[in-house]
């Protein structure tokens, strides 16, 4: 009886790839190799995961005819096979419906890409029907999580739904062999989505992008829709239009970004690298922050006092086509009120920022979720991460612990190399869900579930309810998309976080259990995450030197954080060394009003010149109560902050007396520093584990001072506090030299550090390692002395990486178990 | 007698000696039951009353604008007249630390007396006691104020989308003030607390039959505690204009310096009232007509909640918005 029921049963292989296999053009790739191998069987979206079925029992050389030949934006994770029994026989192949499925944490959300060189010839050939269309697009290209509304990724959710295709549209999107079969958000002039150009007073349907490419050149400012939010745009060489943009944006100096038209015309205004050049190249087509040329065409106000300007390329069909008619790089900056996020609608553009531009380009396909561009920086001999935005992010990343129970051996499959393997003793264990919280300024929300991690773009600071908002909404979305109820909250130790008190009060409406983890211990955990994907020899366990250097962080010692040295694991993560400390008189007021830290470190280390040089600049008032403050520790809070020592020098030398922007200070110190070739240090000491600057800062005081006389005479010409401040060192190549002499040291101390634990590689995370020099430095010195050391690469070193270390920290210390 | 001496609070000859001396020199016409154990007093039976009590261990006990006695007057009195009562009745208990100066004890009674002859409130029952030096600073005062209620229906739960809210003076002086002086620091300033009573200023109000949703005084935690208390009370956002808040130049340029938030300073003489949008113009004027309501303006609104957690909202002239929290014991930098 067996054996007669056997003949009529089939025996078909099922394959579930997962990784970004949605949106990429993935199953129309799967039809091709299926159609070349002659097999028999079906391909369909299942949840975020691709689902085959082959009527082959060795589906070996199928796996890596699909590894090896995957389209270029898909991302192949996981491959599991398992054998299945059939009653009917399948004849051909064929692309079948996607099946909605709870999805795993390795379902994931594909990413914005910027226009694809098919597509945009497209769109310059007259013959063809996408001649001229701004939304050309297809499944290697275009938008994607900005536009969906919930997996699997199909045009009914996202918000292309509304629009109907044409019949040629129809007929390439239901073609396999077509590369838009299944482009989600397919459409073409017949069935274009439709675009409007608004003046003051009219409407204009025809030609509205000729007609804005016309208004930049009259110097007006013009808000533009693109992928993730609106930008506001300017003619780049046109000084009073880019001092109105600042004006009226109330953005004093912070710098903006220039969209050239292509690469020859980026490398005209900037230096670039190989590297620089493929990730401005790269279908994430992000804002590379380079070197500046000297180009006497630019504005001055786009980047002031800076030698660094942020280039952007166009990347999407609207850019493109807005530079057929300009011959020149245009100012591009996210629309948005300060320290909120990325404004979509035209209601709300009008609403919070209706006095700033003067005509909007807008068209009526709906952006669901905000999402800004990506910023992008050559930090320590790599491109790393500034800001995690469009075409990077929500960031997918899988950790592997080679030590856990799981490992590749025990599968079935053929695996390419660099795909893991998912156990499945583990798969049905089920470990918690968990959720980092993030920190107060450039929040994000990372989900983490059996190692695997989903990391939102960056969101904003919290202190705002549009922000909060938006961090709420990514809650939501991360959550519906999952079906998942997070188990363990992961928060901030700082009480007065507003990502620390919604994940109070979420654990309790969840109900979810909740856990902190101190600011500096979540840098520490993201990039020793970061340094296990980019060496396999680096595992939770391995022993390693955390260099955190940031901003402000609330230490264990209630004390302000943001110099510290950590040795440990993902598990023990001991506090070995700190800066000293610094005080903040007046507390977090001082952050803006630097001259305060310069003031207090001048007071602090009796540096006598530079305290009369303060006393002579500020009113006599102020001085007299900033000292008593000082001396009777009033307002007055310690810390260890590097972040802050890069304000207190840039004050000290007469830099900046307020800062406008977060990190002007090590922005400007960067730029002179720049410009000096200078291998010098200045003398530090590490003592008790505590890093003592009192002689940089004697030594510094002894730099500026040799500039006396220059300075003194200018004084007397400049009244104002913050210009007074100016003069203290009123020589540019002093102020060049201390710079360079001031980053060449602190590449020292992370050195020195280093040479007390020789065993150990070193990580660097926090705001400090943003700093382009700084980075350069570290690594000369390290690899000169053949010291491993790893830096962010896909997470930014800044704030933005605190929700990641945070979930990491979860997964290997939460308790599995809810016990609320 | 130049400084208070234990013996004095043993009940005996001495402390009969220290209350006729100096207690009754400036007390005495207030005190309704001399020489009794109780004070007696009579309710009309459609009369409500409300009662507070609150206990002032200022420090320093004499500040610009004011010291503690006449803080402990006007405390207690602007909390009931919080709940739109009058004041009409105090009680007052004196905790005196072995070793303070008479002449410190006399000048606090005599702004006492001061404040509730111009309240015109009689004290029901007063107790004085002496403690050994170190036990308490200086001098404690604990009063309770009795007031009849003349405007029904305040509560911080009333707050409704489109209400109006209404500071009625400037703010921050008082912290400020209290803040500078314990710090020792010297703020060359003729900066004065704000502390006065809020009854008179209020009184014409309470007569009307304006409706007055929420009222309150903005002591500890200042601007910020009261509006959020009433946001999460009243289950809705409070949006602010930053520019409408009325703050003295020298507050705000001593803030700055020292590293405060006038929002979140203690007042003893400011008060905060929410009404519905089509009193609002005339509340303003009444206040305006009294001559510590010279400043009253409309500050903000109430809005419904955007968000699951109520919030109160600044906002300033070119719309940026930020969260103005529920003030927070220690002052943690949060940005970077």
């Amino acid at each position: 009886m067996y054996s007669l029921s056997a003949k009529y049963k089939k025996i078909y292989t099922k394959i579930v790839v997962s990784g970004i296999v949605q949106g990429v053009g993935f199953r129309p790739f799967i039809y091709r190799i299926a159609q070349d191998f002659g097999v028999n069987g079906w391909v369909r979206n299942r949840g975020g995961s691709v689902e085959i079925l082959l009527d082959s029992q060795d589906p070996k050389d199928f796996i890596t005819a699909m590894v090896s030949l995957a389209p270029i934006s898909a991302r192949i994770d996981n491959v599991r096979t398992s054998v299945q029994e059939c009653d009917e026989s399948l004849n051909g192949f064929a692309i079948i419906e996607s099946q909605k499925d709870a999805l795993g944490l390795e379902s994931k959300i594909p990413k914005d890409m910027a226009i694809c060189p098919d597509c945009l010839k497209e769109m310059h050939d007259g013959r063809d029907r996408h001649y001229r269309y701004a939304f050309t697009t297809c499944t290697n290209c275009g938008p994607r999580y900005s536009i969906i509304s919930s997996l699997p990724y199909d045009r009914k959710n996202t918000s292309m739904a509304s629009f109907l295709m044409c019949e040629d549209c129809q007929n390439e999107y239901n073609d396999p062999s077509d590369r838009r079969f299944g482009a989600q958000p397919n459409s073409c002039l017949k069935c274009a989505i439709p675009m409007k150009f608004y003046t003051a007073g009219d409407v204009c349907e025809n030609e509205p992008i000729q007609k804005c490419a016309q208004a930049i050149l009259n110097g007006e400012i013009v808000a533009i829709k693109g992928v993730g939010g609106f930008a506001l745009v300017c003619d780049g060489r046109n000084t009073s239009a880019v001092e109105r943009l600042r004006e009226k944006k109330h953005r004093p100096k912070k710098p903006f970004a220039l969209m050239a038209k292509d690469l020859p015309m980026a490398l005209e205004f900037v230096r670039l690298d190989d590297k620089e050049i493929s990730a401005l190249k790269s279908n994430a087509a992000p804002i590379v922050l380079a070197k500046k040329k000297y180009n006497p065409l630019l504005a001055p106000a786009i980047a002031p006092s800076l030698d660094t300007l942020g280039v952007i390329l166009p990347y999407s069909g609207i850019h493109h086509l807005l530079f057929d008619w300009l011959d020149f790089p245009i100012v591009f900056t996210s629309a948005n009120v300060s320290g909120e996020p990325i404004i979509t609608s035209l209601f709300e553009l009008n609403e919070k920022l209706g006095d700033v531009f003067t005509s909007v380009l807008d068209y009526e396909r709906e952006i669901l979720h905000p999402i800004d561009d990506s910023v992008m920086a050559m930090l320590g001999g790599e491109m790393g991460v500034i800001r995690l935005g469009r075409g990077l992010a929500p960031l997918d990343i899988e950790l592997f612990d080679p030590n856990s129970t799981d490992s590749p051996a025990n599968t079935n499959a053929c695996v390419p190399d660099c795909a893991k393997q998912v156990d499945n003793a583990r798969e049905k264990s089920k470990s918690a869900l968990c959720v980092g919280m993030g920190a107060e300024q450039k929040s994000s929300l990372t989900y983490v579930k059996d190692n695997k991690y989903l990391i939102s773009p960056f969101i904003g600071d919290l202190n705002n309810p549009a922000s909060i908002c938006r961090y709420e909404e990514i809650f939501e979305l991360f959550s519906d998309l999952y079906a998942l109820n997070p188990d363990v909250l992961i928060h901030d130790n700082h009480p007065n976080y507003h990502s620390s008190i919604l994940s109070a009060k979420k654990s309790l409406q969840l109900p979810a259990n909740r856990i902190s983890i101190q600011h500096h211990r979540a840098h520490f955990c993201a990039v020793f995450a970061e340094a296990m994907l980019q060496d396999k020899a680096f595992t939770p366990q391995t022993k390693a030197l955390g260099i955190i250097w940031d901003g402000t962080g609330l230490g264990d010692d209630g004390l302000i954080w943001g110099g510290e040295v950590f040795l440990g694991n993902l598990t023990t993560i001991e506090r070995v060394g700190h800066f000293e400390t610094l005080p903040l008189i007046g507390g977090e007021g001082a952050i803006k009003n630097i001259y305060k830290i310069g003031y207090g470190l001048a007071l602090q280390y009796g540096l006598k010149g530079l305290i009369e040089r303060f006393e002579e600049g500020l009113p006599k008032h102020e001085s007299t109560l900033l000292k008593t403050m000082f001396e009777k520790n009033t307002n007055t809070i310690s810390t260890t902050s590097v972040g802050r020592l890069f304000d207190g020098v840039a004050s000290l030398c007469g830099l900046l007396g307020e800062t406008t922007y977060e990190g002007e200070a090590g922005m400007i110190l960067e730029s002179l520093a720049n410009t000096c070739d200078s291998q010098d240090c200045y003398s530090f000491e590490i003592s008790n584990d505590v890093v003592i600057y009192a002689p940089m800062l004697l030594e510094i005081q002894k730099d500026i001072l040799s500039d006396f006389c220059d300075g003194d005479q200018i004084a007397k010409k400049m009244p104002d506090k913050v210009d007074k401040n100016a003069m203290l060192a009123q020589n540019l190549a002093t102020k060049r030299l201390i710079a360079k002499k001031f980053i060449n040291t602190l590449a020292q101390i992370a050195f020195a550090w280093s040479e007390k634990y020789p065993e150990m590689p070193v990580i660097f995370s926090g705001g400090v390692f943003q700093n382009k020099l700084l980075c350069e430095r570290v690594q000369r010195i390290f690899e000169k002395n053949g010291r491993k050391f790893y830096m962010h690469r896909l997470l930014p070193p800044n704030d933005a990486c605190i929700s990641f270390g945070q979930a990491v920290f979860a997964q290997y210390n939460a308790p599995k178990e809810n016990n609320f | 007698m130049k400084k208070i001496t234990l013996a004095q609070g043993n009940g005996g000859r001495e402390t009969n000696e220290l209350i006729e001396k100096i207690f009754e020199k400036h007390l005495g016409s207030f005190l309704l039951a001399k020489g009794e154990d109780a004070g007696r007093f009579c309710v009309p039976m459609t009369q409500a009353y409300c009662v507070s009590t609150d206990s002032y261990v200022v420090s320093p006990i004499f500040f610009a604008g004011g010291d503690i006695g006449k803080l402990s007057v006007c405390g207690s009195c602007n909390d009931v007249a919080m709940m739109g009562a009058k004041p009409m009745y105090l009680n007052v208990g004196f905790i005196l630390e072995e070793g303070l100066e008479i002449a410190s004890l006399e000048k606090i009674l005599h702004s006492m007396a001061q404040e509730l002859n111009h309240a015109g409130v009689s004290i029901l029952s007063a107790d004085t006691k002496v403690v050994p030096r170190g036990n308490v600073d200086k001098i404690f005062i604990n009063t309770t104020a009795i007031g009849a209620v003349v405007k029904e229906g305040i509560s911080a739960k009333n707050l409704h989308d489109g209400d109006v809210i209404i500071l009625s003076s400037h703010i921050g002086s008082h912290g400020c003030v209290i803040f500078s002086s314990r710090a020792e620091i010297d703020l060359h300033s003729d900066l004065k607390s704000d502390c006065k009573q809020l009854y008179p200023m209020l009184a014409g109000i309470f007569e009307t039959d304006i409706s007055i949703c929420a009222l309150r005084d903005a002591t500890r935690g200042g601007l910020a505690a009261v509006l959020n208390e009433w946001a999460n009370a009243s289950g809705v956002d409070i949006v602010l204009e930053s520019e409408k808040i009325p703050v003295l130049k020298e507050v705000q340029g001593v803030c700055e310096i020292l590293g405060l938030e006038p929002y979140s300073l203690a007042n003893e003489g400011v008060c905060v009232l929410c009404v519905k949008a089509c009193d609002a113009k005339k509340v303003c004027e009444m206040l305006q007509s009294h001559p510590d309501g010279r400043e009253a303006v409309v500050i903000g609104k109430v809005q419904a909640r955007h968000s699951d957690t109520p919030r109160v909202i600044l906002s300033n002239p070119w719309g940026t918005k930020r969260f103005l929290d529920m003030p927070q014991g220690e002052l943690l930098p949060r940005i970077c």
